[in-house]
């Protein structure tokens, strides 16, 4: 028997072109519940996915109880005593919960055509519920329960699998205080029984609660396993640990002096349910920042601004105007272009070529009086703009979904030139791009931003702060804190980001 | 809205709860009849809708399966034309009714069995496998006969005859035929693990892939199920009308679509299923009765069935909205 | 894993390439068991053929082209043509007659296309039930009868058989079409925004796009094709039949998705060479007197070979590339 229940070794995982997972180490005891932690990208999440088979590793090797094994799929981990709480639970909406919580596992016959036991079930889900006394009504079709409701259901999914090993990614980004407190109970409960849990998540003062030990993620490699002292966590430390040195190399400078000129004001504007009482106003020559983390809020906002979701209420001016946006046409024709949070969903038509993605969203620029394009201008204006956000492609011709990651969104970003709009909203601007190309992001970012009103939109906290000169944080769609990024700290950001009044240097 | 909709805990009596809707917009329409026509109310009558209703329950009870699975079987017409043919050519041939009727009900399934090919091994679209696979079909039923009916000699003391034409107590053999079929189904669809399966496909195929189920195993038996009863349906069509017809698909095609999206409105709001499907064959049957009892034309029959048909998918569209909520909806959408 | 050789011609080049060989053996049997088959007169009568197929799967491009299906431009052509013909009887002008089968096509189009694109219903069965009610009212010109009143008089059919330039005017409409088509879909910005909403509905939104109106374009222009397509039919068999537009689905399906496989998109070349290609084997079969019910068979085969054809090179592809997966945050 080997001292560690599951040993991950050299793991190496590549997409398209980039290194998610560079020779990452993880090692998990038996009753140990062992934090990853990690900036957006540092690869936590690939090798868990790599662990629970969603991806296959490219080299490397995974030992359960000293056994070598390979995962080629989701069933494989789940054999293997694997199971994972994923960050958007999967359910099917109008089953009840402990259908859900049964799917794929009704019953112990292998057939489909066994008889299904709906009591049965129920009284098998009850009885998890006694074993882990969790708050949920198992008899409610899902759709009708909350998002924390729903993640238990997830949960129980799992427990009911009779795991070893539990994986779960982020389980609190979305929970209130309480319905916290209710989880570590249960996962404290868990260790008590010997179950192994690989916990994900951004705050540290979670790890100091309920850790055991840690290992930290930065740029695809571990850069530390340590135990946890109770209630000892040495945040400075973890926190250099996560970022790394090379924090400010990556950031061009900041603003000389500050914009003057509003371009565009949000006042007091509202969301039912996402978010409430949002303002602020940015500035032509300056970059403005919102940080929050995933599920916050800060995608929806990014959406209002643009006319791509309904406000419940409050107002917009662009250029002193009061805007009433009911498309995204309409937020163009006011000079307002938004790089959308899900590139590959939202800002790229990957199967066409580079040079219409760049022209669309302005095809005015291109055609004639009869809306014929003018091909010869068109292939010069891409060209163009193709060299000046160097783009690395041997053809504009080329198809967007065969780019790399950085240049995909630096296509998308080309598109918001092209609409020579004055204010641009980028959202999670560098996820999925390397290192390299992010800089060169960052750059095109500072540039714009001496001519227009720039809003960066983010849940990397290092990257709001490297880049705006002026920032609010928002935790549960409010905003809890804002400030010009020179006055204030990185660890002030993300402190205000998972609370409304976390005591400084709990978190990072 | 829903059956198991615990939001709105309203007291409502039960009878007026409105996924029973249908029933009492069944009766509404046959009193209307009544009052219109006098022969509607007879016992013959009525039991002469039972009878008619049957086959197109049958015929369509595999399409609510695929409905369910949110996938389209536009084949399933041409199925049925093929296999009355098929039993037709083999009657024609000598063989025995029963045992024809069977082996053109095999060989009709195999259509099914190319679809789940198709569309599991090679990704099509559903719609073009099944536009597909029902070209071959019709073509297959129009070179049986050279383009022509086939006619069979009277099948009087077969089984089939008495399935199709018999009564116990005074009710259609073939309206208990159906009815028992529908249990069968009804029992795999709310009591089996396969059941279960189909509607968490149609709803989160990703849910159901992540908890290891084999998908595409549900999936194929779907489609090959589908064609199977197209097949009787077919079989007893021919029955019905003592000959093969190469073309008796075209008049399915809205009836099983409408009554498939009719049944999904009542019993679970928005979800296509088999008690359903049978209640809304029974009011296509009643409305088909009487309209042609008050002598309508094709025309406004047409248009009353394919009135019913938006509506039914309106409200399943609408549910379904429902159950994804309005929060963070893109302004698009 | 690196080397990945790059044949001497590209992928799309080779599934041309293919395509017109298979396209050039059937001429060549064709023409080597019926000695008619290459005669000017059987030429003409395929392209008679093929303009009425084509027109009709040229609206279809436009649908499977913003991602969605179209199941009711059949029906409603039917409507459509028996407008046509009912007006004719009452004795209207050609033209005039003609111009109101085209409205009633966009009439209905408009209808499916703000059920499908503004109301999002599913598209299919939307549009099955929408078809449904059109050829229901076609019946309502005369009860299902032919129409024959006029026909000859009002020198419609005299339209259909008249020729400009040796050409008859059905093809030289099927021309005007196509290469109308062309220039939208290809040269302008309307067939940018049609195509960027087939690939992602997204991301055309999100770059100012309007998907709902562009979808209700292409449902219109859909039905309006096949109302003159229909009509086409109608001039030329010299009555207004209710049924006479139904077996255009399965021909129109088979040239859209014949023009999918070879050119990866739907496109207007692609649907024409598809068109052409199905036209060509009704008539060649038709021409050696096989039953036409055989004709149908070979249709829907060639419809599923020629996705099965795309699939199995798309598969190659896959597999020499390494695996495609979603990028981890």
């Amino acid at each position: 028997m080997s001292e560690y229940r599951l040993e991950m070794k050299g793991i190496v995982k590549e997409f398209l072109s980039m290194r998610a997972l560079d020779n990452a180490d993880f090692r998990l005891k038996e009753g140990e519940v062992h934090a990853l932690l990690g900036i957006n990208g540092a690869g936590k999440s690939t090798m868990i996915k790599v662990l629970s088979g969603v991806y296959q590793k490219d080299s490397g090797k995974i030992f359960i109880d000293g056994r070598e094994l390979e995962i080629g799929n989701p069933a494989d981990a789940i054999k293997a005593g694997i199971s994972t709480v994923y960050q958007d639970p999967q359910v099917v909406p109008s089953f009840t919960g402990y259908e859900n919580i049964y799917l794929g596992a009704e019953n112990n016959k292998k057939t489909f055509f066994s008889a299904l036991n709906r009591k049965a079930m129920r009284e098998k889900a009850k009885k998890l519920l006694e074993e882990f006394p969790l708050d949920v009504d198992i008899d409610k079709p899902v759709y009708l329960l909350s998002a924390i409701e729903r993640e238990i259901i997830a949960v129980l999914r799992a427990l009911s699998k009779r795991s070893n090993i539990l994986i779960l990614d982020e389980p609190t980004s979305i929970l209130t205080e309480k319905e916290r407190q209710i989880l570590f109970d249960l996962v404290r409960l868990l260790k008590s029984k010997g179950v192994s849990i690989i916990y994900i998540t951004h705050h540290l003062d979670e790890v100091s609660e309920i850790c055991d030990a840690m290992t930290i993620f930065r740029n695809g490699q571990t850069v530390a396993s340590l135990p946890v002292e109770k209630g000892k966590v040495e945040t400075e430390q973890i926190a250099e640990l996560m970022l790394g040195k090379k924090l400010t190399a990556l950031y061009p400078p900041k603003a000389e002096e500050p914009g003057t000129e509003v371009l565009f004001e949000a006042r007091d504007l509202n969301l039912g349910g996402k978010f409430e009482h949002i303002s602020f106003a940015a500035k032509r020559g300056e970059i403005y920042g919102i940080f929050g983390l995933v599920g916050s809020g800060i995608d929806e906002i990014s959406k209002v601004l643009y006319g791509a979701m309904y406000k419940s209420s409050g107002e917009l001016l662009a250029h002193g105007r009061r805007l009433a946006l009911r498309s995204t046409a309409q937020a163009l024709k006011n000079g307002i272009f938004l790089v959308p949070g899900d590139r590959k969903a939202e800002g790229q038509i990957g199967d066409m070529p580079i040079t219409m993605n760049l022209t669309i969203a302005k095809m005015q620029r291109i055609v004639n009086r009869l809306g014929l394009v003018r091909r010869r201008k068109e292939n010069a204006l891409s060209e163009e703009m193709v060299q000046k956000l160097s783009i690395a492609t041997p053809s504009i011709q080329k198809k967007v979904g065969e780019l790399s990651g950085g240049n995909q969104q630096k296509t998308v970003i080309g598109k918001g030139l092209f609409t020579e709009a004055d204010i641009y909203i980028f959202t999670e601007p560098t996820v999925g791009v390397d290192v390299g190309a992010k800089s060169g992001i960052y750059e095109i970012m500072r540039e714009l931003s001496k001519t227009a009103a720039v809003i960066i939109i983010s849940s990397d906290c290092e990257e709001v702060f490297g880049m705006a000169d002026r920032a609010q944080v928002i935790y549960k769609g409010k905003c809890t804190f804002e400030s010009e990024t020179r006055l204030t700290t990185l660890h002030q950001m993300l402190v205000h980001a998972v609370s409304f009044e976390a005591p400084a240097g709990r978190a990072v | 809205m829903t059956i198991r909709d615990g939001t709105a805990k309203k007291k409502v009596f039960p009878l007026f709860r409105p996924e029973l809707a249908m029933i009492w917009v069944i009766l509404g329409v046959c009193v209307v009849f009544a009052g219109m026509s006098r022969v509607f109310l007879q016992p013959s009558n009525i039991m002469e809708i039972l009878r008619q209703c049957s086959t197109m329950a049958i015929l369509v009870l595999g399409v609510t399966w695929v409905i369910s699975l949110n996938e389209i079987d536009n084949a399933f017409p041409d199925i049925a034309a093929c296999a009355s043919m098929l039993t037709a050519l083999f009657i024609r041939n000598g063989i025995v009714f029963e045992l024809a009727a069977l082996y053109a009900i095999l060989l009709s399934t195999l259509f099914g069995a190319l679809t789940s090919v198709l569309v599991i091994r090679f990704q099509f679209p559903s719609l073009i496998a099944t536009i597909a696979v029902s070209g071959l079909a019709k073509a297959l039923a129009s070179a049986i006969g050279k383009g022509i009916p086939i006619p069979v000699p009277s099948t009087a003391g077969s089984v089939i005859y008495s399935i199709v034409w018999g009564k116990v107590f005074g009710i259609p053999v073939l309206f208990l035929v159906a009815v028992a079929l529908y249990t069968v189904s009804y029992f795999i669809q709310e009591k089996t693990r396969f059941g279960q399966y189909v509607y968490a496909i149609g709803e989160n195929s990703q849910a159901v892939q992540e908890s290891g189920i084999k998908r595409k195993r549900v999936m194929a038996i779907v489609f090959i199920v589908a064609a199977m009863f197209a097949a009787i349906g077919g079989v007893l069509m021919m029955g019905v009308l003592q000959s093969g017809q190469p073309k008796m698909g075209t008049s399915f095609f809205l009836d099983g679509f409408t009554v498939v999206f009719l049944g999904a409105v009542v019993f679970k709001m928005g979800k296509a299923n088999v008690a359903g499907t049978l209640l809304g064959a029974i009011l296509l049957g009643i409305l088909t009765n009487g309209l042609t009892l008050l002598g309508a034309s094709y025309f406004m029959s047409q248009i009353i069935k394919g009135s019913l048909l938006i509506f039914g998918v309106s409200v399943v569209t609408m549910s379904k909205n429902k159950q994804r909520g309005k929060a963070g909806v893109l302004t698009y959408e | 894993m690196n080397k990945e050789k790059k044949g001497p011609i590209s992928n799309e080049l080779f599934t041309l390439l293919v395509f017109v060989i298979l396209f050039l053996s059937v001429l060549a049997a064709f023409s080597m068991l019926n000695r008619n088959f290459f005669s000017v007169r059987n030429m003409l009568n395929i392209l008679k053929h093929v303009s009425v197929i084509a027109i009709a799967a040229l609206g279809l491009t436009f649908v499977i082209a913003v991602g969605h299906a179209d199941i009711s431009f059949y029906m409603t052509s039917c409507f459509s043509a028996m407008l046509m013909s009912w007006l004719i009887a009452r004795g209207l002008s050609p033209l005039l007659c003609i111009a109101a089968g085209i409205a009633g096509g966009l009439v209905w189009g408009a209808f499916s296309g703000f059920v499908v694109g503004r109301y999002k219903l599913p598209d299919k069965i939307s549009t099955i039930a929408i078809g449904s009610i059109a050829f229901g009212m076609a019946y309502l010109f005369s009860d299902g009868a032919f129409i024959y009143t006029n026909f000859t008089s009002s020198g419609i059919t005299d339209l259909n058989n008249a020729r400009l330039f040796g050409i008859p005017v059905p093809v030289l409409i099927m021309a005007a079409l196509y290469l109308a088509a062309y220039v939208v879909m290809e040269r302008s910005k309307y067939g940018r925004q049609f195509y960027s909403v087939g690939y992602n509905k997204k991301a055309a939104f999100f770059s100012g796009i309007g998907v709902d109106r562009v979808i209700v374009v292409a449902f219109v222009v859909c039905s309006a094709m096949a109302a003159v397509s229909t009509m086409i039919t109608s001039a030329a068999q010299g009555n207004g039949n209710v049924k006479s537009g139904l077996t255009l689905l399965m021909p129109c399906f088979s040239a859209v998705y014949i023009g999918f496989a070879v050119f990866k998109k739907p496109s207007v070349i692609g649907t024409f060479l598809g068109a052409v290609f199905t036209a060509m084997i009704q008539n060649g079969f038709t021409l050696m007197s096989v039953p036409f019910y055989y004709s149908d068979m070979v249709v829907s085969g060639l419809l599923i070979l020629a996705i099965l054809f795309s699939r199995f090179e798309l598969s190659s592809q896959l597999a020499r590339r390494p695996k495609q997966q979603k990028e981890g945050r």
